[in-house]
């Protein structure tokens, strides 16, 4: 779990920072108790990642600690001058696991940040007690529109909302696609958050929802529903699904010959840089939303980019994105407290100050709900040298919370 | 084509491929009498083994032909190392074992090709759709139909028409007895565990273009073949054959019909065959035969 | 444990103070030793031990093989849960209810599969908790889907509260001997007599009178209630339950836990459960290989201690004694 140190220029420029970081320290002396500040230099940051890495959702919490670990290698291993220890912990993507996982990284191994998770399932089992526990709490995945309504004070979602997503593809949608559309998506919180959220805003932009589906999270076979669409194609079907149903929506809805009578778009997991290589060509043109794109045109994404490749064929994805850019909003804020993590409050206090340009574009906080502020992208699936990647084809600056969750 | 045929011919479809998937777990069951919980992962397996055939040579063809070849090894491998020594122990010592090995086999696949989500391509030829009576429906699943019913074909012929069959039979309904008439049953039994391995790997990569290729697809198809053969009789393939139709139509009916009630569905239809039919509509009660 | 240790023939009071003595050192100890996680881990251990008692009355001693005993488990913790949240009355009143759901039940259920055996047991109790799973996940106004329900909090106990973990590890304890106990008593009495009748040969014990169906449906449905209390007490311990309470994974785990502890005897399915559930704890942590490392060990578990793990060490300490 340590990483290799090379000594490459960026390593030293490390050492500079780090030294000024303590000469910063050295000057608030007076305002903190020693014994602190020789604690604070000396022990490692740990931070308990919480995620599901094992079959189905595996994926996407692995990309997001790869992620941690990508920003955290590029940095030379430590945060503010202090070395990072990740601690993995595996929820099993199962409420009651996770909720005694939390329990153990914050009481048993003393970790002073927590990073995940991805379920919204998840997250709303462990809110409760995350809030006794007072530990400052980077989300990474959970994009329920509800969690920030809890305005957790020391809970950050530094990644999307569900709504963030869903209610500005409705909007645009209906400004500039067609005007009927059908909805099919996932039969559990984050399907129903998202079919709502479009559906809101889609019907708000003057648009109409002809039918909606929700189908069983783990579904083999859709040939079912498909058939009922293939009837009476609707002219666009807007879809959420991620994972294993993902793939298998989208081929069989291009299998069933679907996909030529009804524009297929979708929430950003349905149509994203990890789900293509099983999607193949199904996925070719079609549109979804996202708070990243792949191949965004900014100086900060294609170093990004590059880094990732460095690593891995493939192009990074949303949650490849999200946990790499957790990891720079955790070290940014540790910088504003000379790495003092310790203290919850003003390390939450750092956290609410954050203001980056990161691979996705500009990101802060909104400073009553904790939720990420930033664009929203409309992607089109395109194939560039046989290899299937979303292009950006509109963009939706700064947008915030679920205004409701602010009021 | 009318909305009702179309979904007559999706359940029709659906039935073949649970009907592909049980049909190892009840010949396994039917002949060596183990409960296989690993029979997922030889799905799994399968279908893996054909993602790195079908990346190296681009023929799915290929990848249906040598995927269940190395799946057929890892299966005779473990009926030889561990499931020879457990024939006199109780079905629960083989739950056991087979649930293990699951999870190693799990931890494996992950290990080699990771847990990234991939599916198959579907063959040149078969990837447009076939128009009938107006509507478009997919040449892959109507390739799919007759491939499971000409499977079911051949392994019936095999079992009821062949010398290979016969000694099986044989050596199933009476080890002693086939024992002494000089047949080989110990080479019977793990001959027979390899096919049942190798006739779900070769299930996992004919399914692969419609279900997907990853990590964790070994216990979504293990529990509808359980239905299936719940249904049917363990370890009969006729009662595989009959339970998968019986799923297949139920699930996709009442997908299309009644989808506020289709979960519930299949597992009514399970009570109420089991309730009847105690051992499966095809299953003999092992205390009379 | 301790009988297995004394020799058999002792004065009965003596006997049974030199028990209590050690159990309650057994149960008092980790309290001094271990704070917070800790207990709560071995909290954890002791509910599924509960659990794994309840699901080896019918396994070990009726020779029931059930893979439905999430059903069980999951009913006592939605009802609790739903109960205690919904109608907002006192969590005890939950737990009362939890029990008495799993209960009414398991009598439901065991009606249905009782009259099967061997296979056809085995799937009916799989199709029940199927059925119950499927029920959970699709009616989301109840029970919050797949996403679950939570905001049970923990009630009093003659004034202690039992969210910390202290208390709720003692309370959790005392329903282990409790349920222990309990079968003990049953086991040794002319029931479990003839369950254990009815397991060798239903049809013998039908020949001399018994009504064999009904002693099987009454073991079923006291482990059914046991499963409830086991299911009421996770409640407690998360506050939060979702469909994975009732899932086919679990009644494995629960099945697992029995086979590996020792089906048949008193303490073999608590052993199971410390052991399943610690592994995992202790090796899902350490490295990502975990279910590697589980899988290795159900298979070592069945090819070289057939009778559990508190049937090796029996048989160890046996052959140590012939020396």
């Amino acid at each position: 779990m340590v990483e290799k140190r090379s000594q490459t220029p960026s390593a030293t420029r490390r050492g500079l920072v780090r030294g000024a970081g303590l000469v910063t320290a050295g000057s608030l002396v007076s305002a903190f108790p020693m014994p602190a500040i020789a604690q604070v230099t000396k022990s490692p940051i740990r931070i308990g990642c919480l995620n599901v890495y094992n079959k189905a959702g595996g994926i996407y919490g692995q990309a997001i600690f790869e992620g941690l670990q990508l920003y955290l290698d590029q940095v030379g291993g430590k945060i503010a001058g202090r070395s990072v220890e990740l601690l993995r912990e595996d929820d099993e993507f199962n409420p009651q696991v996770a909720l005694q996982k939390a329990r153990k990284l914050v009481e048993s191994e003393k970790i002073q940040i927590l990073a995940g998770p991805l379920g919204s399932h998840i997250a709303a089992a462990i809110a409760a007690y995350m809030k006794k526990a007072g530990t400052p709490w980077i989300v990474t995945g959970a994009g329920s529109t509800e969690l920030t309504k809890g305005r957790l004070p020391h809970m950050f979602r530094a990644t999307f909302s569900n709504w963030q997503v869903a209610s500005t593809m409705g909007a645009w949608a209906a400004a500039n696609l067609k005007r009927e559309a059908a909805v099919i998506a996932s039969d559990y919180l984050a399907g129903h958050d998202i079919a709502d959220a479009f559906r809101d805003s889609f019907v708000k932009g003057g648009g109409k929802v002809v039918k909606e589906i929700f189908t069983p999270p783990g579904t083999n076979d859709f040939s079912a529903y498909i058939s009922d669409l293939v009837t009476s194609p609707p002219p666009m079907t807007y879809v959420f699904y991620s994972g294993s149903d993902a793939i298998r929506f989208v081929k069989q809805y291009d299998q069933f010959g679907l996909k030529a009578k009804s524009d297929l778009i979708g929430f950003q997991s349905t149509l994203d840089a990890d789900t293509f290589s099983g999607q193949g060509d199904s996925a070719l043109g079609a549109i979804s939303s996202s708070i990243y794109c792949e191949t965004l045109d900014t100086p900060e994404n294609k170093a990004y980019v590059d880094l990732f490749r460095e690593k891995k064929k493939s192009y990074p994805g949303v949650f490849d994105e999200s946990g790499y850019t957790a990891m720079r909003i955790i070290d940014d804020a540790a910088k504003l407290i000379d790495g003092n993590v310790e203290d919850d409050a003003a390390f939450a206090a750092a956290l609410a100050k954050t203001n980056i340009k990161a691979p996705r574009g500009p990101v802060s906080f909104d400073q009553v709900t904790h939720q990420a502020i930033q664009n929203v992208y409309i992607r089109k699936v395109e194939k560039v040298d046989g290899v299937l990647r979303n292009e950006p084809i509109a963009t939706v600056a700064n947008v915030g919370d679920y205004p409701p969750n602010k009021a | 084509m009318d909305l009702f045929l179309t979904q007559l011919l999706n359940g029709l479809v659906y039935s073949v491929l649970l009907f592909l998937v049980s049909a190892g777990l009840a010949l396994i069951f039917g002949l060596l009498g183990i409960v296989n919980l690993a029979h997922g992962s030889f799905f799994m397996l399968g279908g893996f083994v054909a993602l790195s055939v079908t990346a190296a040579t681009g023929s799915f063809w290929l990848a249906m032909l040598l995927a269940p070849i190395p799946v057929m090894a890892v299966a005779g491998l473990i009926e030889v190392v561990f499931l020879r020594r457990l024939y006199a122990r109780s079905q629960l010592d083989q739950v056991l074992l087979t649930f293990g090995l699951s999870f190693i086999l799990t931890d494996v696949t992950e290990t080699i090709w990771g847990k990234g989500l991939s599916s198959l391509q579907e063959p040149q030829g078969l990837r447009e759709g076939v128009s009938i009576l107006g509507n478009v429906f997919p040449a892959y699943r109507l390739a799919l139909l007759a491939f499971g019913f000409i499977c079911a074909f051949a392994i019936w012929l095999v079992l009821e028409r062949t010398r290979a069959g016969s000694m099986v039979r044989a050596g199933v309904d009476d080890a002693r007895t086939a024992m002494g008439i000089g047949l080989n049953v110990p080479a019977l039994r793990t001959a027979t565990f390899a096919i049942g391995g190798g006739l779900a790997a070769l299930a996992g990569v004919v399914a692969g273009p419609l279900l997907g290729v990853f990590s964790g697809i070994d216990v979504e198809v293990l529990i509808p073949a359980f239905i299936v053969v719940a249904i049917g009789g363990l370890g009969s393939l006729r009662g595989a054959l009959i339970g998968s139709l019986v799923i297949g139509f139920a699930d996709t009916l009442g997908k299309a019909y009644i989808p506020g009630v289709s979960m519930f569905l299949i597992y009514f239809a399970m009570i109420g065959i089991l309730l009847v039919r105690p051992y499966g509509l095809f299953g003999q009660d092992p205390a009379g035969g | 444990m301790t009988s297995m240790i004394l020799p058999p023939k002792q004065p009965a009071a003596r006997r049974f103070v030199f028990v209590a003595m050690v159990l309650a050192c057994v149960v008092l100890s980790p309290l001094a030793v271990l704070s917070g996680y800790g207990l709560d881990v071995i909290t954890e251990i002791m509910i599924f031990a509960i659990v794994a008692v309840s699901l080896n009355l019918i396994l070990g001693y009726g020779g029931m093989v059930s893979f439905g005993h999430a059903a069980f488990f999951g009913l006592g913790a939605y009802a609790t849960v739903l109960i205690s949240t919904r109608y907002d009355v006192s969590p005890w009143l939950g737990l009362a209810g939890g029990v008495g759901t799993a209960t009414a039940a398991a009598i439901v259920i065991g009606a249905f599969c009782v009259r099967l055996g061997g296979v056809g047991f085995f799937m009916m109790s799989l199709a029940f908790a199927q059925l119950l799973n499927s029920g959970a996940i699709k009616w989301r106004p109840l029970t919050g889907g797949s996403d679950g329900v939570g905001g049970l909090l923990r009630p009093e106990l003659f004034g202690f509260d039992l969210s910390d973990a202290g208390p709720m590890y003692l309370f959790t304890a005392a329903g282990l001997v409790g349920v222990l106990l309990f079968m003990r008593m049953v086991i040794a009495s002319p029931f479990g007599h003839a369950m254990v009748g009815t397991r060798e040969s239903s049809l013998r014990m039908d020949a001399i009178g018994y009504q064999t169906r009904r002693i099987r449906l009454a073991a079923f449905a006291v482990s059914g209630a046991i499963a409830g209390l086991g299911g009421a007490l996770y409640a407690f311990y998360n506050g939060f339950v979702s469909p994975d309470a009732l899932s086919f994974g679990m009644s494995g785990m629960i099945l697992l836990m029995v086979i590996l502890g020792g089906k048949g005897s008193l303490l073999g399915p608590v052993l199971g459960a410390g052991l399943f559930l610690s592994v995992k704890n202790i090796v899902s942590t350490h490295t990502s290989h975990w279910l590697l490392i589980v899988g290795c060990i159900f298979v070592a578990c069945v090819m070289v201690c057939p009778d559990g793990i508190l049937g090796f060490g029996k048989r160890l300490f046996r052959s140590g004694e012939r020396r």
